[in-house]
């Protein structure tokens, strides 16, 4: 008996669900989110930390839809640092540490406040159809609802399955029950579905630390925002440390003696785990030569002494996590609050997708985050978004957001998933995308926002203000490029100051900001003249204007290179071809195309673990290689 | 107990679960310089309130101020988070009137974690504990079923962790092999879907300890914004009233409203048109339910001719747009709950957010435990909260108080603190608890104290701190500050019994103002004040310097008058309490031998024999002991006092 009807339904209110339900509120749907537990809505289930490298930028692009995951994130940061700082704005990572219990409590009230919205705790367990669509869902307490789409985003409850060395218990996470029957009604709709497994590290006393013995890290001078709206807020400023931690031998040495006791190496674990955020064994077992490792302490809130060992994620038993912790310098007399645990959960083979995170066997149902194979906070988020947005437009019957690989993280992470499928979890890295250069933090409302507006997800002064940006940016090269600074012995000094060269001819601004060693604050006061209105704290402005005038050239070579490789789908690799002598495919990359050893660039690319700039550094290699034999010959 | 070597953790006092009763045992044990553990399933839930959300009421009020006055953390937590405080019962009488709080459920929390994690001595670890560590007592008494069989030295979890300590305090809650049930659905599991603890019971049975099943009920959590809430009354409130704990400053102004609504006959048509679906009829729980807190199909069962039952709207907190319906629990399906809240005018569009289920869980039948909360079976085994099959987190945390200090106490060698029924209605609570056969979940009423007069929520600090402070649980400069307010007290009442009122005209205009008959004779201001419509600030008509004034002497003034205008009362209480003391004192060995007694009746004596009582009073407690036999034991008793042992 249905008791109440949405347009859709949300099930699972993680990372991935949180968004998906805040765009199909905003977009005007009725929509219901489902939740086994109502307190853990957006629960932190492992990293305290939002945001890094690759990762960062998709949280801009989510703000640029106007989503959640930036405003919270910036409401809820207890220490905020910049990655690459050094290395240019272009690819600047904005990463935040997080209070937990405020993100999960503020994430709950926010939605709890979306307009057409309902939240209610529950298990789904079926999806039912009528007439081979999708009528509603029912729930483990016999509640049912009606509904025409569906988003699955349920992380890794899906059948989820504990390890802590030899004691395994059914758990979507620490402490909570996992969702099964779920998984039983997918399976039997004929879906592909796998295995995965992640992992998280223990959480530690940190009054039983000596952090003395620790390099700290902290916040950096300047606050960094990853939402526009968040400038506005007055958001008190906090700095928690995080302190640096670096295993030895005898970490190494006591875990390689324990090896047998870890659920991953004792054969219980079925599912492949992270690549990229492997655990402690893992890394022990993998790299042997490696003499240290390296740790990270973070703070998980500011009102408890509860820290996560970043990087330290195992399965080992707890007795024997404990040993290895009190191995590290300054744990000696380490506490865990919390043990570390492996997890094993069901996963849905993305290549059952639509561009549109529709799945190809039953229309309405769309899959978000871990179910879809990805591992982290923002790849959930940035599907969420997606799966929201596409559940919407396929409910209004118009037609679905695609996003491309050149104009958003969230395109490549999609497209990725869809066309190559994963057999392991998978993370965004900036060496997925082949426009890294254009998939800035500091452009991603310029790339998105008229998306973002057409949906109605922001409105038309916010529409504006990017447009402006833009606008701006555009009409102040202009004028950069027509302002001429002449060669002085004044001006050289300055120049030489900044490191850079001295010039004999005249020079125009535009021209010297693409110096990389140039900043575009040693010019306000010249861009000043150029237009008195001109803000010198509107940071966001600034970087955007000076990223587009170091990067135009080498994003049009991009785009070009990019077309080429299209163009030679078809050009063979040979079978004995020697992937070590390419010294610029990535390590996975190698392993992949070994494996696989792909007959075409074309197929090269196609292979899940192998990024387009691998596929690009292989296409060059060839090409010149190719190039060289004719010459000889 | 060979392989210590094989223990990962050495501590005084674990504590086995982080909900109210095992917050305040670790406080408590931590406080008194106990190096202690606190196992938790789940440590996002320490301190959760799973069901109604607030703190306090008639009773449970009293017991708040008692944790506070004893030296816990509950009255703290609570005047940190609540959202509203309003005194109870202001029209009927001193005794009775109790202070309640709306917490905000999350910053209650909150804050309860800051104090446990400000507790230098408590570690918290995330453990399931699956057995207890226990080793068979060096038999001598193997004949007697009184003396401990066992005594306990840790405890092991889920994951293989074993844990030393001397004493071990279970506060279990409802998780111990817990089951949810919803219409005829049941399955397993904890509050909001929590997982739950399935092998400690079964510990517990292997050591002998007999383990039954009781159950409870929450209602649904609504989303506030689907109420319309001008069908509705709103409830007041109190400002500027002293807070649960003496550190805390006068109330804050209300941050969010109560509302108060009723169903009528429509509600109460579509339970009994489903009736057949609750799970009272279907027959699919244990009828040991809270009777005085029942289900609404209970309700309607048990008086299917009343439609307007009340139902309390109470927000959840500041973070939340969940309101609860206090006064509607129910474990019917789904629909079902939805169609009986919108038969009810102003939640005709009511979204529910969470619905209404009832728990069935395992507890330990109080009857194993000695008036210290150890049990009799196993020594350094304490137990408190649910599992001795309690109800409410203010009962709880009373329990949780005194099974900390206890188990502190004994490890210090010292003696335990027990608390008689005329100190405290912790007292009441744990005597009758450990006296009286429990066939529901227990909760506190005024009703159950016989002394009430003498334990109004004003007078704990007077009752019980010197016991905190000489346990070593309350600090110093709190004692330091009650002591203050005793002596002030003491002096005013001097003071009053020293000041002449004379049958001068002006007085008599004054009485004849407040509606009281002329004087004829002099009388002391104390007498005047003992009349009915005198209040404590009238006596400045009479000339008399009022010391207190201020609205923070709102408590000294009330014991003033309570003092004053009960006096006869509290010296007869008083009496009967002296003499309850007196045979009180007549301790029961563990062991006693109540075969040797010849005249005692067969059932009084399987009675005494299974509850073992601590003393003569307690015995005296039994139902079904009869005076004379008593006496009896009385006589028999003081004769062989040196014969106690196992003390």
């Amino acid at each position: 008996m249905y008791i109440g009807k949405y347009d859709v339904i949300v099930i699972g209110l993680g990372h991935a669900g949180c968004e998906a339900f805040y765009a199909l509120s905003r977009m005007g749907m009725k929509t219901l989110g489902v939740t086994v537990n109502i307190d853990n809505i957006a629960q932190m289930s492992c990293n305290p930390a939002i945001g890094g490298l690759a990762k960062s930028q998709i949280v801009f692009e989510l703000d640029a839809f106007g989503g959640v995951m930036p405003k919270i994130a910036d409401m809820t940061a207890i220490q905020t640092r910049t990655l690459n700082l050094s290395k240019g704005p272009a690819v600047w990572s904005l990463r935040t540490q997080n209070d937990k219990w405020l993100y999960k409590n503020k994430m709950r009230l926010f939605l709890e406040k979306c307009p057409n919205a309902e939240i209610k705790q529950g298990i789904v367990e079926k999806i039912n159809f009528e007439g081979g669509r999708i009528r509603g869902v029912s729930f483990h307490n016999g509640a049912e609802f009606e509904c025409g789409a569906v988003v699955i985003a349920t992380g890794t409850f899906l059948n989820g399955v504990i390890h802590i060395g030899d004691t395994s218990m059914p758990g979507g996470r620490l402490g909570d029950i996992p969702s099964v029957k779920l998984s039983e009604c997918l399976n039997s709709l004929g879906f592909r579905m796998g295995r995965l497994k992640t992992g998280t590290p223990p959480r530690i006393d940190r009054r039983t630390v000596d952090l003395d013995a620790l390099s700290p890290e902290s916040s950096d001078a300047a606050r960094r925002y990853f939402s526009k709206s968040s400038k506005e807020k007055n958001i008190k400023n906090i700095d928690e440390k995080c302190y640096l931690v670096r295993t030895g031998e005898k970490t190494h040495e006591f875990i390689r003696n324990n090896l047998k006791y870890s659920a991953l190496y004792s054969g219980k674990i079925s599912g492949t785990g992270p690549r990229y955020c492997p655990s402690i064994e893992d890394k022990i077992v993998r790299f042997k030569d490696k003499e240290s490792h390296r740790l990270f302490l973070e703070p998980e809130g500011i009102d408890t002494y509860e820290t996560y060992l970043q990087g330290f994620s195992m399965s080992l038993p707890e007795h024997i996590q404990l040993g290895a912790l009190r191995t590290l310098k300054g744990f000696e007399k380490a506490e865990i609050v919390r043990p570390a645990y492996a997890i094993e959960y069901d996963y849905v083979h993305p290549v059952e997708l639509f561009g549109n995170l529709m799945t190809k066997k039953i229309e309405g149902l769309f899959l978000a985050g871990q179910i879809n194979g990805t591992s982290g906070y923002e790849e959930a988020a940035g599907q969420g978004l997606i799966a929201g947005i596409n559940a919407a437009l396929y409910m209004m019957k118009r037609p679905p957001l695609i996003l491309g690989r050149t104009e958003s993280y969230i395109g490549i992470l999609i497209d990725d998933l869809v066309t190559k499928d994963t057999d392991e979890p998978y993370r965004m890295f900036t060496s997925r995308a082949e426009f890294r250069l254009n998939l800035r933090e500091d452009n991603a409302d310029v790339r998105l926002s008229k998306y973002a507006f057409d949906l109605g997800l922001i409105d038309s002064s916010e529409m504006a203000a990017v447009e402006e940006k833009e606008r701006r940016a555009e009409s102040f090269a202009e004028k950069m490029k027509n302002y001429f600074i002449m060669p002085s012995e004044e001006f050289n000094l300055k120049l030489a100051g900044y490191g850079s060269q001295a010039i004999n001819s005249r020079i125009d601004l535009y021209r010297l900001l693409k110096r990389p060693e140039i900043k575009i604050n040693y010019m306000i006061d010249e861009l000043k003249k150029l237009d008195d209105k001109l803000d010198e704290t509107d940071a966001g402005f600034l970087t955007y204007l000076e990223t587009t005038a170091k990067y135009d050239g080498y994003i049009k070579k991009q785009n070009y290179m990019i077309e080429r490789v299209k163009k030679y789908d078809e050009m063979p690799i040979p079978a004995d071809f020697n992937y070590d002598a390419v010294a610029s495919v990535s390590t996975e990359g190698k392993m992949k195309l070994k494996k696989h050893a792909p007959m075409t660039i074309g197929a090269a690319a196609r292979i899940s673990g192998v990024s387009m700039s691998d596929v690009m550094s292989l296409f060059m290699y060839l090409s010149y290689r190719d190039r060289e034999t004719k010459k000889v010959i | 107990m060979s392989e210590h070597s094989s223990f990962h953790g050495e501590y005084d006092i674990i504590v086995v679960g982080a909900g109210h009763a095992g917050c305040e045992a670790a406080a408590a044990s931590a406080r008194m310089g106990m190096k202690t553990l606190l196992l938790t399933l789940n440590l996002d839930n320490l301190a959760l309130m799973p069901c109604n959300p607030s703190i306090g009421g008639p009773g449970k009020g009293h017991i708040v101020r008692e944790i506070d006055a004893l030296g816990g953390i509950m009255g703290r937590a609570i005047d940190r988070s609540y959202i509203q405080i309003r005194v109870l019962n202001d029209s009927r009488g001193p005794a009775v009137r109790a202070l309640r709080a709306q917490a905000d459920k999350k910053k209650y929390q909150l804050e309860m974690k800051k104090l446990i994690e400000s507790e230098e001595n408590i570690s918290i670890k995330t453990g399931i504990v699956s057995k207890l560590l226990a080793e068979k007592t060096s038999g001598e008494n193997e004949n007697s079923r009184s003396c401990p069989k066992y005594r306990i030295y840790g405890v092991e979890t889920n994951n293989g962790m074993r844990y030393l300590a001397k004493s071990v305090i279970l506060c279990t809650g409802v998780y111990l092999r817990s089951d949810i049930i919803i219409g005829e659905i049941k399955y397993k599991g904890g509050p909001h879907n929590d997982i739950s603890a399935d092998e400690l019971s079964l510990s517990l049975i292997e050591y002998g300890f007999n383990i039954e099943r009781l159950q409870t009920a929450t209602p649904c959590r609504v989303n506030r914004a689907t109420i319309d809430f001008s069908k509705f009354k709103t409830l007041p409130y109190s400002s500027s009233v002293r807070c649960f704990s003496f550190e805390s400053p006068l109330s804050r102004e209300v941050q969010d409203d109560c509302y108060l609504a009723f169903s009528n006959e429509a509600t109460v048509e579509i339970i009994k048109k489903n009736i057949h679906r609750s799970p009272l009829v279907i027959g699919n729980i244990t009828n040991n339910g809270p009777r005085y807190c029942p289900s609404i199909d209970r309700k309607v069962i048990n008086f299917p001719n009343k439609a307007n039952h009340q139902i309390f709207i109470e927000p959840e907190g500041e973070n939340s747009n969940e309101m609860y319906l206090q006064g509607l629990t129910t474990s019917m399906p789904p629909d079902v709950q939805q169609a009986i809240l919108r038969s009810i005018p102003g939640l005709e569009n009511i979204e529910i957010m969470r619905y209404g289920y009832a728990i069935e869980y395992d507890f330990m039948p109080p009857d194993q435990l000695s008036l210290t909360l150890e049990t009799k079976l196993m020594e350094g085994l304490f137990c408190a909260g649910q599992i001795n099959g309690t109800s409410g987190y203010e009962e709880a945390a009373g329990q949780g108080v005194i099974a900390g200090m206890n188990a502190a106490l004994k490890i210090k060698k010292r003696k335990p603190v027990i608390l008689s029924r005329g100190s405290s209605y912790i007292g009441v609570m744990i005597d009758d608890l450990v006296t009286k056969p429990l066939l529901e979940p227990y909760r506190m009423f005024t009703s159950r104290a016989e002394h009430r007069l003498m334990l109004s929520s004003e007078s704990a600090y007077f009752r019980l701190s010197g016991i905190g402070r000489r346990a070593g649980l309350l600090s110093r400069e709190k004692y330091g500050g009650i002591l203050i307010e005793k002596r002030i007290v003491s002096r005013e009442i001097t003071s009053l019994k020293n000041f002449r009122v004379n049958p001068t005209n002006e007085n008599n205009a004054a009485l004849d103002s407040l509606g009281e008959t002329h004087l004829k004779k002099p009388f002391s201001a104390f007498e005047v004040l003992m009349r009915e419509k005198v209040s404590y600030s009238d006596l400045s008509k009479f000339g008399f310097r009022c010391a207190l004034k201020k609205p923070e002497n709102a408590d000294m003034i009330e014991l003033i008058e309570v003092h004053v205008k009960y006096s006869g009362y509290i010296e007869r209480e008083l009496g009967q309490i002296e003499r309850m003391k007196k045979i009180e004192k007549i301790l029961i060995a563990p062991d006693f031998d109540y075969i040797e007694i010849k005249g005692l009746s067969k059932e009084s004596r399987e009675l005494l024999m299974k509850y073992r009582p601590h003393n003569l009073g307690q015995a005296s407690r039994l139902q079904g002991v009869t005076p004379a036999e008593i006496s009896l034991l009385m006589v028999y008793l003081s004769s062989k006092r040196e014969k106690n042992k196992c003390i």
